[in-house]
């Protein structure tokens, strides 16, 4: 998320750049794309499960309530279907801006070296009362106007983005910059062979340009159907930029029809909080959310049939809920927000304030970048409005027109994508939100359920910190008297991370004993099937929480925020391994473990790589192996520590998935 | 005992070299250093440069850039081949993993700065462009041949980092 990987501008002495360097970041869009495929991967899961919760009712139920569930099922299911790939198209537009936005930097600041170099040689010639030509006054105009060309073709650029993501008509459908897995996908089964593709090497095959999905319409941009027209104060303005609304533009106002509205309130709550327009905007936004409200009909629908339904039931009304869920969740997190003034995000690229982004308040959007609060303009437009279609010529508020574009900012939001497309699965927007609950959620909860979400929360806070994050799951358990409380990740089974430390009392699942051997769910996105279905023997599942949003038994982002700014984690004191191993012990599991291995890679490698293996579906192939790989390299790593125990930990981790490999063989 | 262990992981390693890398000359560093265990301050191997840039080696990022889009006739790109010249005959200090994170660093440089040519291609500083990316793989040329990181003006504009 910081800034600090990104390009760094260059030493420029003659200050060639002048204010065209651009304030978007890089690596926020690559934050942005990350967000988008995890979205992705969610819907995408999450339509498998409504899909199996059809099949399973069709298999184990008959007659007209059976046939309208299961519909109502496949419904969800490609609802959710195609929000994945629009979420995955989205991820590839900011794939693009990032690469774009690296580019003109790049450029940018070959130009200033390059420049700078001859700058120099013309002037010291010049001191020494040679004349030159180009002077040296020539060669900085030149190199100014150069980079003022290319810092214009970044506009340009942008803005096509812009449209495409807005599902603009004729918008480009070819991105110039491609996101390239340095692990195996489907498209590229060898990731050596797709580098050389791209680094042109003699011999390798010339990667195929290939096309994305169209964008689904926005709602706001067009301004043809400015169906906010109730409230929207602004809608006239933004047509007018339709011309050029930049990415960020784009993002930062809803596109076109929200723009103005936006600048106003990225604008106000920097200064005048409270006094925002709450009211108007909201209308403004809520048609928008109101069409994916809509639309999954199915909510309720499980809830009829269940009394008739068999065990099965039990299982489908969790999957349909956690489709249905997600349309709610999303419209929730922006009314909450509501009770405070502006921040909460109203207008779509401004949502309030979250988090995630370095921005300021104003901003995710690339608009973010908040100084220059543009004209505010919304004032104006209401009566306007009514006559939208009309491009903006007319309306034309004030100041707005020219300037053409929002302000541009570092960053990407992906809460403007979501609302503006109603996408919305369970998407992990972090929302950090300034509200903080008067009284905490879990209040009013039964001990055990609160202490399953104070669970939760620490896992997941502490696999954050650890950067693996990743969608998962605890459940508390019990045989007779005894309880435990186990938890199941995505990556593996219940994968335990070097650095990340568990409070006491929470085990991971394959840590149970007798949990069973199924090395065909490791990496399974579906934490909650993989944890329920691996309970072992003679245990009772007594309560299940995930953190897969949407998800019946889900803890919310918002819910996780709480926490966590509550202080209700629970310590976390446990590491990886036992106590008191010995080098001798660690040399010789180790060298065990070793032996015949294929080799070691880098552990942040492998540990990339297996976070980049998590699959709905179908197990990749080769999943085991990079599990293996991964548990391979964490033991080296620990022991080039000189920590034994998490070194014999690992070690015995990478042999038993080394087992159930050959075993599977 | 340390020492061993250290001689230990060493030899792993040195074997993963040989998983990216076909059948090349590396491989032929775990024989003779799984016999010289303990004498770790004997000669160095060197690492050959050119073996391991042939294998394409990956970032150590989960993904990098570059572009589908077709090159257009003419335009003068920086290419695989381009940067083995530059890197021929170049033995390293360094240890393979290093050597192997650094050309793959420059690995995803190359393929940023191909998708850049064509992209930019219509703007201004194309030569500039190429020249730059040029002076950079000299720049890791010396980095390599030395074993070491060498701080440059050039690492802002090819930061090796992940975004």
């Amino acid at each position: 998320m910081s800034t600090a990987h990104d390009i760094q501008r260059p030493d420029d002495q003659f200050g060639l750049v002048g204010d065209n360097w651009p304030v978007e970041s890089e690596s926020a869009y690559a934050a942005a794309e990350r967000q988008a495929t995890t979205a992705s991967n969610t819907a995408q899961a999450q339509a498998q499960e409504a899909t199996d919760a059809a099949t399973k009712t069709d298999s184990d139920m008959k007659g007209k309530t059976a046939e309208s569930v299961s519909n109502g099922y496949r419904h969800s299911a490609s609802q959710l279907h195609e929000q994945s790939v629009h979420y995955n198209t989205v991820s590839a537009w900011m794939a693009d801006a990032r690469g774009v936005v690296a580019g003109a930097k790049r450029r940018i600041s070959t130009l200033v070296r390059v420049g700078t170099g001859e700058i120099r040689e013309a002037l010291t010639n010049e001191v020494s009362g040679t004349a030159v030509t180009p002077s040296s006054a020539d060669l900085i105009t030149k190199y100014r106007t150069d980079i003022d060309q290319v810092a214009a073709k970044l506009g340009v650029d942008l803005d096509a983005i812009g449209h495409s993501l807005a599902g603009a008509p004729g918008a480009s459908r070819t991105p110039s910059y491609t996101s390239v897995s340095t692990a195996p996908t489907p498209e590229h089964a060898d990731p050596h062979a797709s580098m050389a593709s791209y680094t042109g090497s003699s011999g390798a095959p010339v990667p195929e340009p290939h096309q994305l999905p169209e964008m689904p319409r926005a709602s706001a941009p067009s301004g043809t159907e400015s169906p906010n027209a109730p409230v929207t104060p602004s809608a006239p303005t933004t047509p007018t930029r339709a011309v050029n609304p930049t990415l960020a533009g784009l993002i930062a106002g809803s596109g076109p029809s929200g723009t103005p509205a936006s600048p106003s309130t990225s604008a106000k709550p920097a200064s005048t909080p409270a006094s925002a327009p709450g009211g108007q905007q909201q209308g403004h936004q809520a048609p928008e959310r109101h069409q994916n409200a809509k639309s999954p009909v199915l909510p309720r629908v499980p809830s009829l049939p269940l009394p008739d339904l068999p065990a099965a039931a039990a299982d489908i009304a969790t999957a349909v809920s956690s489709s249905v869920g997600h349309q709610l969740a999303t419209t929730a997190p922006s009314t909450p927000g509501s009770s405070l003034p502006a921040s909460t995000g109203i207008t779509p690229g401004t949502s309030g304030t979250p988090p995630v982004l370095p921005a300021p308040p104003g901003g995710l959007a690339p608009i973010g970048s908040l100084p220059t609060p543009p004209p505010v303009v919304q004032p104006a437009a209401p009566a306007v409005q009514g006559a939208p279609p009309a491009p903006n010529s007319g309306a034309q508020t004030p100041s707005p027109a020219s300037p053409p574009s929002a302000p541009r900012g570092p960053v990407a939001d992906m809460a403007w994508l979501q609302r503006t497309y109603g996408l919305a699965p369970g998407l992990d927007l972090p929302k950090p939100e300034n509200h903080i609950a008067p009284m905490l959620f879990i209040a009013d909860m039964a001990e055990s359920e609160a202490q399953l979400h104070r669970a939760l929360a620490t896992l997941r806070h502490a696999f954050d910190d650890a950067g693996w994050g990743q969608p998962m799951t605890v459940a508390r358990i019990k045989r007779g008297l005894e309880t435990r409380t186990v938890y199941a990740t995505s990556d593996g089974l219940s994968i335990w991370p070097q650095g990340v430390q568990l409070p006491s009392g929470v085990i991971p699942l394959d840590e149970m004993p007798g949990t069973p051997v199924a090395p065909e769910l490791c990496g399974s996105l579906m934490v909650t099937d993989k944890l329920t279905s691996l309970i072992p023997r003679g245990w009772e599942v007594e309560g299940v929480l995930s953190s897969v949003s949407g998800e019946e038994g889900s803890q919310s982002t918002e819910q996780y925020q709480a926490l966590v700014s509550a202080g209700e984690l629970l310590d976390c004191k446990v590491s990886r391994g036992r106590e008191g191993v010995t080098d001798d012990e660690a040399l010789s599991t180790f060298a065990r473990a070793s032996i015949g291995s294929t080799g070691v890679g880098e552990l942040d490698v492998e540990s990339a790589r297996i976070r980049a293996s998590r699959w709905v579906g179908t197990q990749p192939r080769g999943y085991l192996d990079t599990l293996a790989r991964y548990y391979l390299s964490d033991a080296a790593e620990s022991m080039s520590r000189g920590n034994w125990g998490e070194a014999v930990y690992s070690s015995e981790k990478y042999l038993s998935v080394q087992q159930s490999e050959k075993q599977a063989a | 005992m340390i020492k061993e262990l250290a001689a230990l992981v060493l030899t792993v390693g040195v074997g993963a070299g040989a998983v990216g890398c076909g059948q090349h000359s590396t491989i032929t560093a775990v024989p003779s250093r799984a016999t010289e265990t303990s004498s770790s301050s004997s000669a160095h191997q060197m690492v050959d440069v050119s073996a391991v840039w042939a294998t394409e080696p990956l970032p150590p990022c989960t993904d990098y850039l570059g572009t589908d889009l077709t090159v257009p006739p003419g335009l003068s790109m920086p290419d695989h081949a381009s940067v083995a010249k530059i890197l021929a005959g170049v033995k390293s200090p360094g240890s393979i993993e290093w050597v192997r994170t650094k050309l793959g660093w420059l690995d995803k440089a190359l393929s940023e700065t191909r998708a850049d040519m064509v992209s930019y291609n219509g703007t201004p500083g194309g030569d500039s462009q190429l020249q730059d990316f040029k002076n950079y793989v000299e720049h890791v040329r010396i980095e390599l041949a030395q074993g070491q990181d060498i701080d440059s003006p050039l690492d802002l504009t090819y930061p090796e980092a992940c975004q």
